[in-house]
């Protein structure tokens, strides 16, 4: 039992002094002589028994009345989640100051077990009730949106917990939370405000999109972390969601097709159960009803599946002759989860794919030429150019999706121009691979990667390990690994500098890298797909796949259509796009994490939550152990859908206890009834 | 020069003075050897006519009745009841729970008020009157005598006397019953705090020795009423053990006690027919005596 007031337990003898009274009151008897002996001792052995017993129990009553008050002042608290024990209630309930992490991502809009409040609205009002119960001075809200937006004032102070419940920053969003970012801005706001006592609540439903326990930021944290020991205590609230059917549904590719009256919006995607329940059976599984919306006008899709939950493509949706360009979304009914039921989409014609390659080496040109010239849809034409270095200044900017860079690095001076062209052409969304020339120079260092000298090695040299998930060398759209490992390096220009390793040897030595950009990417390649090389010619499937995805991505900024994860743009250019579709209560300063349809001139962007979002995957005990390993952590369970307090004050109880025990004592200290009527009045003289 | 008397502070003139007018009367015929107020079981000279009788030879001529010869032609002799003088004994019991007093007297000091008032009014009246002062064994004995100096014997030992030991009443009523010459009047003035049971069984002893038993049965107002409101250690006064009680816990059950005991020594002396008053201390002792002595001349006129 932990209390809010721990110190009255030091009154707690107090509770003696009813013992300690009775027994100085038993040392200041008198003495008399008395003639009467055989009656008195005729009564004290009559008496012995219930007397005795009496005697203890109005003690005992009258110990636990002080007992009961003590406590009551006290201000004991029920529940023992919050890791009561004795230290916790020595040390009493509330710190001085207190840190909220919210995770506001999709999964949170989950509907809470038992509940008809999502696991974020359970979670919020659970803390703040304990909050308010336990009592605050400082109390510092970082919600996972925030932290996405600034990095440097991610905490917010509130004036009282109550305030959890009326900020919009407690509500739901769309964007992925960051848990070590999170994490990382309680550190900063704790040595910012040279925090004493902290506690820091962290509420989430574990989902392990969410709190990456992978990433090398958690080492640091816990590095970070541990020096300040029983200062700062971690209490992590898991909410539970319900059992209910949970579908989602996601759009992977969108394209407009034919002219005319046959236009069509060819639309691929998947609809993904996940939910630990089955979909009822159904005869008619084979197929599912979304609702569409084409700008404003709704209508119902049946989408052809191949089980209750899987991939959808190709549905044709016809469009109007003069319908081009537009936007909608597609809705599932009601479920578990609301928030990805809906995904949003907007639609152009495709922009032309066109790329450029810069090579000094004919048969290099020749190959890439072939891999990014031939469109992997027949819809769109696909065209590739090859250039020497000396025509780089000529290149359109303005109409190039993507830049294969097969020559000397753009280094020193002279080049200073080609740099600013490429930064610009990234800053816009284009996409630009860089292979190695003949001569690599080790000083020439272009977003910092230079090559070293070429290294022949053997035959018998493949890619060990790559990054499948996404990305160039991600899986297809069925699912299926591309073919990486079958390829083979004969000679490599190892690279250097700070980098992001898609694909490397078994020797550690990375083959493909990239830099991270704000919007564009930037492609590192430690060979050429010449056959002397590598095998990136004769086992052609990988280039063709990596140059087409870079080229659809690098094409995607020519389109007047964007799609972007919540989060992942820009907050203060969303705050300026105007709400075509989406929720309509959603703050303009939350664009940027709000599902919708935004228009941004003449420009239509998408904003969904990320596809890890569909992931089901949650934290186990022993990860999240592991993750706080070294650190103060009381885990709390939220269960049941419970909205209240995870800590009850139970003084009425005590209150209650002690009136009874001063009923009993009064009761048990009225005189006999017996001994009234047994008194015998003498007098006079009776014969 | 005159004797110096020691003024004896059981002794009150006005108490005696005023009780002078009523005589101490027994209930049952007492065997004098001289001539008193009280009635004798032998037939003498007296006014009260007693019966008639055959004449026997030997009989005093004198007591003839002729009128009865003439009208019967038998001769009878005609009997008066003869009076006689009494032997009073007063027992008093001198043990150590009559030393306990809560008010101005105890009940030692009480009793011999009671025992001097008595003893001197029987000895005025003519009775030949006794005195033992009993403990854990008779303690003094006076055995009785009508002679007015024998009044100072009497009241020298009410003096001395003093509360010491355990009560053996029983024991010592037994033996009075005995060493008594008969159909005496014996008066005990005691607390009696002595089992009932054995005491049924003395009172019927002297009941049975034809005395003329009367008792009176002194109790302080504390005894009766139990009002201590402190935790208290009660000292034995007859010596043995000390009991520390909270009063309040146990006045109840010693009032229980206390009412059982004094319900059977009610019980055992209405069906003994014993002369029995029982008395709180707080009382005014020439009430009580006065009280006593009107009941018995009541009796004695009832007869």
């Amino acid at each position: 039992m932990s209390f809010l007031q721990p110190w009255m337990l030091f009154a707690l003898p107090i509770a003696l002094l009813p013992i300690v009274i009775h027994l100085i009151n038993q040392r200041r008897y008198q003495t008399t002589q008395w003639a009467a002996m055989m009656f008195l001792l005729a009564a004290n052995r009559m008496n012995r028994g219930y007397a005795k017993i009496r005697q203890w129990a109005i003690l005992a009553l009258r110990t636990m009345v002080l007992l009961a008050l003590i406590i009551a002042i006290g201000r004991p608290l029920a529940s023992g989640s919050l890791g009561g024990g004795l230290i916790g209630s020595l040390s009493g309930g509330a710190s001085a100051n207190t840190i909220v992490l919210l995770d506001r991502s999709p999964s949170m809009s989950a509907n809470a077990a038992g509940g008809a409040r999502t696991k974020l609205e359970a979670g919020v009002a659970q803390i703040a009730e304990t909050l308010d119960t336990l009592g605050v001075q400082r109390l510092w809200l970082i919600d996972s949106n925030t932290v996405l937006a600034s990095e440097t004032q991610a905490a917010r102070e509130l004036a009282s917990p109550e305030e959890l419940l009326e900020v919009p920053q407690t509500g739901p969003s769309d964007a992925s939370a960051d848990i070590p970012a999170m994490m990382l801005a309680a550190l900063d706001t704790i040595q910012a405000n040279s925090m004493g006592q902290t506690d820091v609540w962290i509420c989430s439903d574990g989902q392990q999109t969410d709190w990456q326990a992978r990433d090398g930021r958690w080492p640091s944290l816990r590095e970070a972390l541990a020096p300040l020991g029983r200062r700062v205590r971690f209490r992590l609230l898991s909410v539970s969601g319900s059992d209910q059917l949970n579908r989602s549904i996601r759009i992977d590719e969108l394209q407009v097709r034919g002219e005319g009256d046959e236009r069509e919006l060819w639309i691929s995607g998947k609809i993904q159960n996940s939910s630990s329940e089955e979909d009822p059976p159904d005869a008619s599984k084979q197929s599912s009803s979304v609702r569409m919306d084409l700008a404003g006008a709704e209508s119902i899709v049946e989408l052809p599946l191949e089980s209750a939950s899987g991939e959808f493509s190709q549905v044709r949706v016809p469009l109007g002759s003069d319908q081009e360009r537009g936007y909608g979304h597609v809705s599932l009914p009601a479920d578990g989860n609301n928030a990805d039921n809906t995904f949003y989409f907007a639609f152009d014609q495709p922009p032309p794919r066109r790329s450029v390659i810069v090579s000094e080496n004919e048969e290099v040109a020749k190959v890439l030429s072939l891999a990014a010239g031939i469109s992997s849809d027949a819809s769109s034409e696909a065209s590739a150019e090859v250039i020497t270095t000396s025509e780089v200044p000529a290149i359109a900017w303005g109409e190039t999706a993507l830049i294969l860079w097969q020559a000397s690095l753009p280094t020193g001076a002279k080049h200073e121009s080609t740099r600013q062209r490429l930064q610009g052409f990234l800053d816009r969304g284009g996409r630009v691979i860089f292979f190695p020339s003949e001569n690599p120079n080790a000083s020439d260092e272009l977003f910092g990667v230079s090559y070293e000298n070429w290294t022949k090695l053997g035959d018998d040299v493949t890619i060990s390990s790559w990054r499948g998930e996404n990305d160039l060398l991600g899986k297809t759209l069925a699912g299926m690994s591309l073919p990486v490992g079958k390829l083979v390096v004969r000679r490599l220009a190892s690279m250097s500098g700070e980098t992001t390793t898609l694909a490397k040897l078994s020797n550690d030595e990375p083959v493909l890298v990239r830099v991270p950009t704000e919007k564009g990417g930037v492609y590192f390649c430690g060979t050429t797909p010449v056959s002397l090389d590598s095998s990136l010619s004769s086992d052609g499937i990988v280039l063709y796949v990596m140059i087409q995805r870079a080229l659809i991505a690098g094409a995607e900024s020519l389109a007047n259509t964007g799609r972007y994860d919540a989060g992942a743009v820009n907050v203060d250019a969303a705050s300026n796009w105007r709400r075509v579709q989406g929720k309509k209560d959603a703050l303009s300063t939350e664009h940027a994490f709000s599902a919708g349809v935004y228009a941004d001139a003449d420009r239509f962007n998408a904003i969904n939550r990320s596809q890890a979002e569909d992931s089901p995957g949650r934290l186990s005990t022993d990860q999240v152990d592991e993750l706080f390993q070294g650190l103060v952590l009381e885990r709390v369970s939220q269960s049941g859908g419970e909205t209240s307090s995870l800590v009850d004050e139970v003084w009425r109880a005590f209150l209650i206890l002690m009136l009874i025990a001063m009923v009993g004592e009064a009761i048990l200290c009225l005189p006999r009834r017996s001994a009234e009527t047994a008194s015998p009045k003498f007098g006079g003289i009776t014969t | 020069m005159s004797e110096q008397h020691t003024p004896r502070e059981f002794l009150d003139p006005a108490v005696l003075a005023g009780l002078a007018g009523l005589p101490l009367f027994a209930r049952r015929a007492m065997r004098g050897n001289v001539s008193g107020r009280h009635t004798s079981p032998m037939r003498g000279a007296s006014v009260e006519f007693a019966e008639y009788r055959k004449y026997v030879p030997g009989d005093d001529l004198r007591r003839l009745d002729w009128r009865a010869h003439g009208r019967t032609d038998r001769y009878y002799v005609k009997e008066f009841e003869a009076d006689t003088n009494l032997r009073l004994q007063l027992v008093l019991d001198t043990s150590g729970s009559m030393d306990y007093g809560s008010g101005e007297l105890t009940k030692l000091q009480y009793a011999r008020r009671i025992a001097a008032a008595i003893g001197y009014l029987a000895v005025q009246q003519g009775d030949a009157v006794g005195l033992s002062c009993v403990a854990n064994g008779i303690t003094h004995h006076l055995p009785a005598r009508r002679n007015p100096a024998h009044l100072k014997n009497i009241f020298d030992t009410l003096e001395v006397a003093r509360c010491q030991g355990e009560t053996h009443l029983v024991e010592v009523l037994h033996e009075l019953a005995e060493t008594t010459a008969q159909a005496a009047m014996v008066i005990v003035i005691s607390d009696f705090f002595v089992d009932p049971d054995p005491l049924r069984n003395c009172l019927e002893h002297l009941r049975f020795r034809k005395h003329d038993v009367s008792l009176f049965h002194l109790l302080d107002p504390m005894e009766l009423n139990f009002e201590f409101s402190r935790p208290t250690r009660f000292l034995d006064m007859e010596g043995g053990t000390a009991i520390f009680a909270e009063p309040s816990e146990i006045a109840a059950r010693y009032h229980e006690a206390l009412r059982g005991y004094l319900e059977r020594v009610q019980e055992i002396v209405s069906s003994s027919g014993i002369d029995y008053l029982r008395v709180s201390i707080d009382q005014p002792y020439p009430e009580v005596l006065t009280n006593f002595l009107t009941r018995r001349a009541m009796a004695k006129g009832g007869r």
